[in-house]
C-alpha cells in the first residue's frame, strides 16, 4: 500500500515539475495551409511607418478570408491544422523603432507556433493577449521582435486556451463575421476566472505571511518556502492574471520567459526548503548534498536562461533546456524515495502536501490534455481544483512549520529540565560532598587552635588531618567542576580523565594497568549525568584495587555490543568475599550510581582470584 | 635552561591574591628559589620580566586581560629562553596542551602538594614536564597530524622531526595506562631514562609546534 502512495504521489509529481514542453512540433499528418506573408505585410504601414488601421480592415485578412477549419472541428476543439507561410524578405517599416505585427483576429484563442530561418535555427512563440481587452473581438497584434529572422518558415496555430471551458470560437474571420457568445457560458467563464484571480492573491499574501514570519522567528526555512511560493505565483499570473492586468513590462516579461525563469527558480528554493524543512544535512546527509547541489543547478539554469536568451538571443535554446526538467524530476524522484524511505521527522508534512498540489496539478493538465490531444471538452473548473491544491499544500506546509516550531521548543523546555536536575545534582554534591567536609575543616581548625595552647603535640595531627581534608576536597571540586564542563561530551573526554586518575593512583605502584578501548569509541557521546556517575564508580573501583587488592595488572575494558556500551574492571589481587565482606557503603554506592543513570552493574569476586566490576548501559545518541 | 648554581629567580603571575600570597612564601622560603616579583595579570609581563630577569616564570591560564597562553606567545615571540611553567586546576585542559604548544615548558596542577610544586617547578629548569596520558594522546595525535601534513606536501622545514621508535613506545604505553615505573619495567630501562625520552618528545613537539606556526597553519 506504501508503495502504491509512492508511485501515486512521484508520477503526479512529475507532471507539474516538467510541464509542457516548449517548443511542440506539429503534426504534418493533419496538413498545413500555405499563406503567402507579403501578399498582406505589404502595405499595412503608411509612409511614416505608421500602422494604417484602415489598411489593415480591407487587406489583412483577405487571403486568412478564404480560410475555414472545418465543418465542426473548432467546435470539437480540434484546431491542429497549421498555417504555414514562407518569408523571403518580411517588409519592415521604413523605421526600425516601429514593430511589424502580424494580424490575426480572434476571441478565446491564442496563437502558438514557431519559426525555422534558412540556417536551421528554429524558435517557439505564443501569443494570447487580444490589445482591446476581453471583451471585444478584436486584432491579435504579434510584436515583431527585432531579433527574429527575415527569411524564415513560420508555423502558426490557432488554439483555444488550454485551460478555458469548452466553449469557444477559434475562427479566423473578419471583423464582420465575430458572433457573441452564450452568456452562460461567458458567465461560468468570469466566475472560474474570478474564482483563480482571488487565489492567487490569497496565495500572494501567504507568501507574505510566510516572510513576515521570517522576520519573527528568524527561521531561514520561511524565507525559502515564500520565494517557492513566489515562484509559483508568478508563473499562475502568467496564465491568469495577464488577461486581467494591463500590459506592463512585469507582466510582459512573465508571459514571455516566465516558464523558464518560474519554474527553475521555483526548482530551487523547493529544494532548500525540503533541505530545511526535514533538516536533511543531520537526517540524511548523502542526500543533502544531492538535493544542495539541485538548486545549485537550478539557479545556474535561471542564469543560463537569462544570458542564452538576452546576451546571445539564442531562442532556438529553449528546447535543450527544457531537458533539465528531466534531469531535476529524476533528482526529484530519487530525493522522495529517498525520504519515504528514510522516513525522516516531519516527513508526512511533506507527503500530504505534496500529494494536494499534485492531485489539482493532475486534474489540470489532464483537462488540457484533453482539449490537446483527445479533442474532448475540457474539465469545468481544472484550473481552480489545481490552485485549492496549491492552497492546500501551503496550508499543510505552514502548520508543518509550526508543527516543527512547537516541538523544537518542547525539546528546549526539556533540556531546560534536564539542566535543572543537573543543577539541582550539582548543588546536592556541592552540600554533601564539599559542604560537610568544609564544616568539618572549619570545626578541626577551632580544635587546632585549641591544642595549640593546650597541647601543642596533638596540634600536630589534626593540622595534617585538615591538610589531608582540604586535598580531598580540592579534588573532588575539582570532580565536580569537571562534571559539568560544557565542552566535555564524548566517552574519550571520560577515558582521557580515566587514564589520569589511574596514572597518578598507580604511579609509584607495581601494577600494570591497561586500557582497552574499541575503535570508534572515543567518539561516542556521553551525557553528563553518566559520565559523572561513571566516573565515580571508576574511581571507587580503581582505589579499591589500589589499596586492597596488591593485584599486579589491572585491565580496564571497554566494549560496544549494538546499543549497549560495556565497561569492565578486573584486577588479579587478592579478591574478597563478596558474601562475608562487609564492604559496605562502596560497593553500595556503586550499585546506586549505577542504577541512577540506568545502568547495570556486576560483581563478581573471589578469594585469591581477583575482583571484576562491570558495567553496561545504553547508548547515548547525538543530540538532534 | 640555565646554568647559574645560585638561588633560582622566580616570576610568579596569578590573578588570585591568596594563592598568589602562598605561592609568594613557598618559593622565598624555599632555599633554591628567590622571587623576584608577583603580578597579578599579564599585562606587563614583558617589562617585568626585562627588569626582573627571572629563571623561570609560573604563569596561571586563566587570568584577566591576556591569558597565560597568549603570554607564553609574547615571551617566545621576543626570543626570551626562559623557562616558562604553567599553573592549571585540570591537567586534561585543552588549554594545557595549547600552552605546551605555545612554548612552555611545563605545568604545575593547583592542587598539588607545596613538595609536588617544587617539583615540578625543579622538573621544569632541568627541561622536563611530567607526561600524563591525556597529554601523551594529544601529542601523539599532533606529531601524526604533522607527518600526515609532511607526506602531503613534502617540504619538510629545517629542524622538523618525527618522534624515534622509543619515544613512540613511551607514548603509547603512557596511553595505554602503564606509568613511569611500569614503562621501565616493560622497556627494560630505567626511570631516569623514562625521562630522557619524554623531555625529548617535549623538544619534538616544541619544534615541531614553531615549525607549525612557520607553515602557517
Amino acid at each position: 500500500m506504501r508503495i502504491f502512495y509512492i508511485l501515486l504521489f512521484l508520477l503526479a509529481k512529475a507532471v507539474p515539475i516538467c510541464g509542457q514542453p516548449a517548443l511542440r512540433l506539429p503534426s504534418f499528418a493533419d496538413g498545413y495551409l500555405d499563406v503567402s506573408a507579403n501578399t498582406y505585410f505589404n502595405g499595412l504601414f503608411d509612409a511614416s511607418g505608421n500602422l494604417s488601421l484602415d489598411e489593415v480592415r480591407s487587406k489583412a485578412f483577405v487571403p486568412l478570408d478564404s480560410f475555414q477549419y472545418p465543418q465542426g472541428a473548432l467546435r470539437n476543439n480540434d484546431c491542429r491544422i497549421w498555417l504555414r507561410c514562407r518569408t523571403d524578405s518580411l517588409s519592415r517599416p521604413s523605421q526600425d523603432s516601429t514593430p511589424l505585427y502580424w494580424f490575426f483576429n480572434l476571441k478565446q484563442t491564442m496563437i502558438e507556433g514557431f519559426c525555422v530561418d534558412d540556417t536551421g535555427h528554429s524558435r517557439s512563440f505564443e501569443w494570447g493577449k487580444s490589445v482591446n481587452g476581453e471583451a471585444l473581438p478584436t486584432l491579435f497584434l504579434l510584436p515583431f521582435e527585432s531579433s527574429w529572422p527575415s527569411k524564415a518558415t513560420w508555423y502558426f496555430r490557432i488554439r483555444p486556451f488550454p485551460f478555458r471551458i469548452n466553449d469557444f470560437s477559434p475562427r479566423v474571420m473578419t471583423m464582420k463575421g465575430w458572433r457573441g457568445r452564450s452568456a452562460d457560458r461567458y458567465f461560468e467563464m468570469r466566475i472560474a476566472h474570478n474564482i483563480t484571480v482571488c487565489l492567487t492573491g490569497i496565495l500572494l499574501f501567504i507568501s507574505l505571511f510566510t516572510f513576515l514570519q521570517w522576520a519573527l522567528y528568524r527561521r531561514i526555512v520561511y524565507i525559502y518556502y515564500s520565494c517557492f511560493l513566489l515562484a509559483c505565483i508568478s508563473n499562475l499570473y502568467r496564465y491568469e492574471m495577464e488577461f486581467a492586468l494591463p500590459v506592463t513590462w512585469l507582466t510582459a516579461f512573465l508571459k514571455t520567459h516566465g516558464d523558464y525563469i518560474n519554474i527553475y527558480l521555483g526548482h530551487a528554493f523547493y529544494f532548500l526548503f525540503i533541505n530545511t524543512f526535514l533538516n536533511l544535512k543531520r537526517q540524511m546527509p548523502g542526500l543533502y548534498r544531492i538535493t544542495r547541489w539541485t538548486s545549485v543547478f537550478s539557479f545556474f539554469l535561471t542564469i543560463l536562461y537569462f544570458i542564452l536568451f538576452y546576451v546571445f538571443n539564442r531562442h532556438d535554446w529553449a528546447n535543450s533546456l527544457y531537458y533539465s526538467r528531466f534531469i531535476l524530476l529524476s533528482i526529484g524522484f530519487y530525493s522522495l524515495f529517498a525520504i519515504f524511505y528514510k522516513r525522516p521527522p516531519f516527513y508526512l508534512f511533506i507527503f500530504y502536501g505534496g500529494l494536494s498540489t499534485i492531485i489539482g496539478a493532475a486534474v489540470w493538465i489532464w483537462s488540457g490534455y484533453r482539449i490537446e490531444l483527445l479533442g474532448q471538452p475540457a474539465i469545468p473548473y481544472a484550473n481552480v481544483v489545481f490552485y485549492m491544491g496549491l492552497m492546500i499544500e501551503t496550508f499543510i506546509f505552514l502548520s508543518g512549520l509550526g508543527y516543527q516550531f512547537k516541538k523544537s521548543e518542547e525539546s528546549k523546555r526539556i533540556a531546560q529540565y534536564k539542566l535543572l536536575d543537573e543543577r539541582e545534582r550539582i548543588t546536592r554534591d556541592l552540600h554533601d560532598d564539599v559542604g560537610s567536609t568544609l564544616n568539618s575543616l572549619a570545626l578541626m581548625s577551632e580544635l587546632a587552635i585549641r591544642q595549640m595552647e593546650e597541647r601543642p603535640k596533638d596540634a600536630d595531627k589534626t593540622l595534617h588531618l585538615i591538610k589531608n581534608t582540604a586535598r580531598d576536597t580540592v579534588l573532588r571540586i575539582s570532580d565536580i567542576i569537571w562534571s559539568v564542563n560544557p565542552n566535555i561530551e564524548t566517552m574519550g573526554d571520560l577515558v582521557s580523565r580515566m587514564r589520569n586518575f589511574t596514572f597518578t593512583l598507580f604511579s609509584g605502584t607495581d601494577t600494570r594497568v591497561r586500557f582497552l578501548i574499541p575503535k570508534g569509541l572515543e567518539a561516542l557521546p556521553v551525557s553528563a549525568d553518566k559520565r559523572w556517575q561513571l566516573y565515580l564508580i571508576f574511581k571507587e573501583a580503581t582505589n579499591n584495587t589500589c589499596k586492597y587488592a596488591s593485584a599486579s595488572l589491572l585491565r580496564i575494558e571497554f566494549k560496544e555490543e549494538g546499543e549497549k556500551i560495556g565497561l569492565s574492571i578486573r584486577d588479579n589481587g587478592k579478591g574478597f568475599d563478596t558474601l562475608k565482606e562487609p564492604t559496605g557503603n562502596g560497593l553500595r554506592t556503586m550499585q546506586e550510581r549505577a542504577q541512577a543513570f540506568g545502568g547495570t552493574l556486576t560483581l563478581h569476586s573471589e578469594v585469591g582470584a581477583g575482583a571484576f566490576v562491570e558495567i553496561e548501559w545504553l547508548k547515548d545518541y547525538p543530540k538532534v | 635552561m640555565t646554568d647559574n648554581k645560585g638561588p633560582f629567580r622566580i616570576l610568579i603571575v596569578e590573578d588570585s591574591a591568596t594563592l598568589l600570597e602562598s605561592m609568594y612564601q613557598l618559593f622565598n622560603g624555599a632555599p633554591d628559589f628567590v622571587c623576584v616579583g608577583t603580578l597579578p595579570n599579564a599585562l606587563d609581563i614583558m617589562a617585568q620580566i626585562r627588569v626582573g630577569r627571572p629563571d623561570i616564570v609560573l604563569l596561571d591560564i586563566n587570568m584577566p586581560g591576556i591569558n597565560g597562553i597568549e603570554a607564553v606567545r609574547q615571551i617566545r615571540l621576543e626570543g626570551n629562553p626562559v623557562t616558562i611553567v604553567m599553573q592549571t586546576i585540570f591537567e586534561d585542559d585543552d588549554k594545557v596542551f595549547e600552552s605546551l604548544l605555545a612554548g612552555a615548558n611545563g605545568y604545575m596542577l593547583k592542587s598539588s602538594t607545596e613538595v609536588q610544586l617544587l617539583d615540578a617547578v625543579r622538573e621544569a629548569l632541568l627541561g622536563g614536564a611530567p607526561m600524563t596520558p591525556s597529554i601523551a594522546t594529544k601529542v601523539l595525535g599532533f606529531l601524526r597530524q604533522q607527518s600526515n601534513a609532511n607526506l602531503s606536501d613534502k617540504s619538510q622545514l629545517p629542524g622538523e622531526e618525527s618522534l624515534n621508535d622509543r619515544q613512540r613506545e613511551v607514548l603509547e604505553l603512557l596511553i595505554d595506562g602503564a606509568s613511569y615505573k611500569m614503562i621501565a619495567n616493560e622497556l627494560f630501562i630505567s626511570m631516569d631514562t623514562v625521562r630522557y625520552h619524554i623531555k625529548n618528545i617535549y623538544r619534538a613537539l616544541h619544534i615541531n609546534s614553531r615549525s607549525q606556526l612557520l607553515r602557517g597553519h
